[in-house]
């Protein structure tokens, strides 16, 4: 096949946003002007050379909060995706090349763990599990491998059909060598996109519970500032540079994964 | 070979009343298996509240409580402890609650001592009144602008319309949620700002007021399930119209609407019909944050107060409602599914 060397626009602004983001989360003690656990007496403070986004109901500088809030949510969302999409990708190759006992054995877990609603389960489990970044992951990456499975088993189920499959089975070939050489590179792209979803929906389920206020709030998340600028009236009283910032925060860094994930299966 | 009738190539043809037989078992099968799900899922949670780490007391009472009756009152903690029969082996007690929810006894809410069924069916009604409209005009909206967008991928339309509905997909619906509710509540003062009626009115003037209420949740929910099942729709098209037997429909001259609806259509609905299932199953569960936000007295917002009130006999049955809608959900998806797609008939019937 010929490699065609074409620029694919929305994949380098994905990757550049992503990039900034990473690149702030590892050296978020740098970029901070404060630390965003202080408090003090400037409550409700509006944005000025002292504090850029302003301060919050404590007095604690919104712009530190919210260069740390980077890293607690890459972190939680990245890992939750690559969790989830691995058991997910295993799982439906599992399934769908063996079929028969091992197929049962896996659809049956997948739709016991399909048929426990995600967001209430997660929300459960965080309230049980002691708070924390490790129990956001865990919590997040328990419900939502499902999807993936899925969706790449009724993939598979219609590639075992393709002749070249049924043709390598015929004359002996590994099975590990079918799954992984040939059957994985031609979902290679739904993987690839529902990986991009995943990291996006986890991030948006970690956004989603920090802001019910269910999260890690030992270090802010985006979610947990938006969560304050909500429950402690910055929305009502119109103080945009508490809760516009979260909320573009996230927006973004799931862009930036949808734009990867996205557009670069299409990029062959 | 005389004497031997030749077999046609491929798989032999069956009689029909076989198939149907065939495919009714079949369905028999998932209905049994989504029964034995449901009780899985059951104890699960029975196994949830057990085996979580920290003392099952504590998660029932709430913390704060445990210590406080466990300095000033440990007779009554005692008490409490008996009353949950948390001092009897644990198989005892798998049956006690098993023998509860068979007799559909909730227990008592925390909250406002009601039973927890009645508060639940109260909710139920207020969640579905948003989310079925939200059913039915996303997955519209989104088929129709799916199969537009997927029809010619790299199109125009397809070129505005994904981008469009890539960044939706990216904002997490608290934050759209707050911003409409800056917008259109506290700036232009179009909606009220949250719950269910103002209360007082009765008869056109009633339904003007609900409406009011609904209007802002209902886009918000409304607009994400557009753009979620016009993704799905769309990539489905789209890898069907890349498949051979599309380019061969098409190279014998077939007109374009017959290649779409006899050829694409067929197969790439299948996986929209599949997901369109299972969205059902989110009636009940799928709103809490956008309930919360704009206090929409649905399950949603029952089950985060319940979840942040400790209040457990109501969190239990949200959750344990849930579960039983999604099961319900997939068998459905799963019965459809082998009365049209003719492969996983063969499958069954192989």
């Amino acid at each position: 096949m010929r490699k065609k060397k074409k620029k694919n626009l929305p994949v380098i602004v994905g990757s550049v946003i992503i990039g900034i983001f990473i690149v702030i989360a590892i050296f978020c003690e740098q970029l901070a002007p404060y630390d965003p656990a202080i408090t003090s007496i400037n409550v409700y403070q509006r944005p000025d050379s002292a504090h850029l986004l302003g301060t919050n109901d404590l007095g604690q500088d919104i712009f530190s909060e919210l260069i740390y809030g980077t890293r607690v949510s890459m972190l939680i969302g990245v890992f939750a995706a690559v969790i989830a999409t691995l058991v997910g990708t295993t799982f439906a190759l599992l399934s769908a090349y063996y079929g028969g006992i091992v197929d049962r054995l896996i659809t049956s877990l997948t739709s016991l763990a399909m048929a426990v609603p995600g967001l209430a389960l997660t929300t459960l489990l965080v309230c049980y599990l002691n708070p924390g970044k490790l129990s956001l992951i865990v919590a997040i990456s328990i419900t939502s491998w499902t999807g993936t499975a899925r969706i790449l088993r009724s993939r598979l189920l219609t590639l075992m059909e393709e002749p070249f499959i049924k043709i390598e089975k015929a004359i002996g070939q590994k099975d590990s060598v079918i799954m992984f050489k040939h059957l994985a590179p031609n979902i290679k792209d739904i993987i690839l996109s529902r990986g991009a979803m995943s990291v996006s929906g986890a991030m948006m389920t970690e956004a989603s519970l920090s802001f019910l206020g269910l999260g890690e709030f030992g270090e802010k998340s985006w979610g947990s500032i938006l969560h304050y600028a909500f429950f402690r009236n910055g929305v009502i009283r119109g103080l945009y540079w508490w809760y516009l910032p979260p909320i573009i925060c996230t927006s973004l860094a799931v862009l930036g994964f949808m734009l990867v994930g996205y557009y670069g299966q299409q990029n062959k | 070979m005389p004497g031997v009738a030749r077999q046609p190539f491929g798989i032999p043809p069956m009689d029909k009343k076989n198939a149907k037989i065939q495919t009714a078992r079949h369905i028999l099968k998932k209905v049994l298996t989504s029964i034995l799900t449901i009780y899985v899922i059951i104890t699960i949670s029975f196994l949830m509240v057990h085996f979580m780490p920290g003392d099952v007391i504590k998660h029932l009472i709430g913390t704060e409580d445990y210590y406080f009756l466990l300095e000033n009152n440990p007779e009554e903690l005692e008490r409490v402890i008996t009353k949950y029969g948390l001092n009897d082996p644990l198989h005892i007690q798998y049956l006690k609650y098993l023998k509860s929810i068979a007799t559909m006894d909730f227990g008592v809410s925390y909250n406002n001592n009601q039973p927890v069924i009645y508060n639940v069916l109260k909710c139920c009604k207020w969640t579905l009144l948003i989310s079925v409209p939200t059913l039915i005009l996303g997955g519209v909206f989104g088929a129709v602008l799916g199969i537009i967008a997927g029809w010619h991928p790299g199109g125009k339309f397809d070129m505005i319309m994904t981008p469009i509905s890539l960044f939706m997909n990216t904002v997490p619906s608290n934050c759209i949620g707050i911003l409409m509710l800056v917008v259109f509540s506290y700036k232009l003062r179009i909606f009220p700002i949250s719950g269910v009626t103002s209360g007082m009115l009765t008869g056109a003037e009633y339904v003007k007021d609900l409406m009011l209420h609904m209007a802002l949740p209902l886009i918000i929910m409304v607009m994400f399930r557009t753009f979620s099942d016009f993704m799905t729709m769309k990539s489905s098209v789209s890898q069907v119209r890349r498949e051979d037997y599309t380019t061969t429909a098409a190279a014998k001259g077939l007109p374009d609407r017959k290649v779409l609806f006899k050829h694409v259509m067929r197969n790439a609905m299948l996986p929209y019909i599949t997901s369109m299932c299972m969205q059902m199953g989110g009636l009940l569960s799928g709103s809490m944050i956008v309930e919360t936000i704009f206090g929409w007295k649905g399950m949603g917002q029952l089950y985060y107060q319940a979840v942040t009130n400790r209040d457990f006999p109501t969190a239990q049955l949200c959750f344990l409602i849930s579960a039983v809608c999604v099961v319900l959900a997939t068998l459905l998806s799963d019965i459809v599914i082998a009365l049209i797609d003719p492969r996983i008939k063969e499958k069954v019937n192989a």
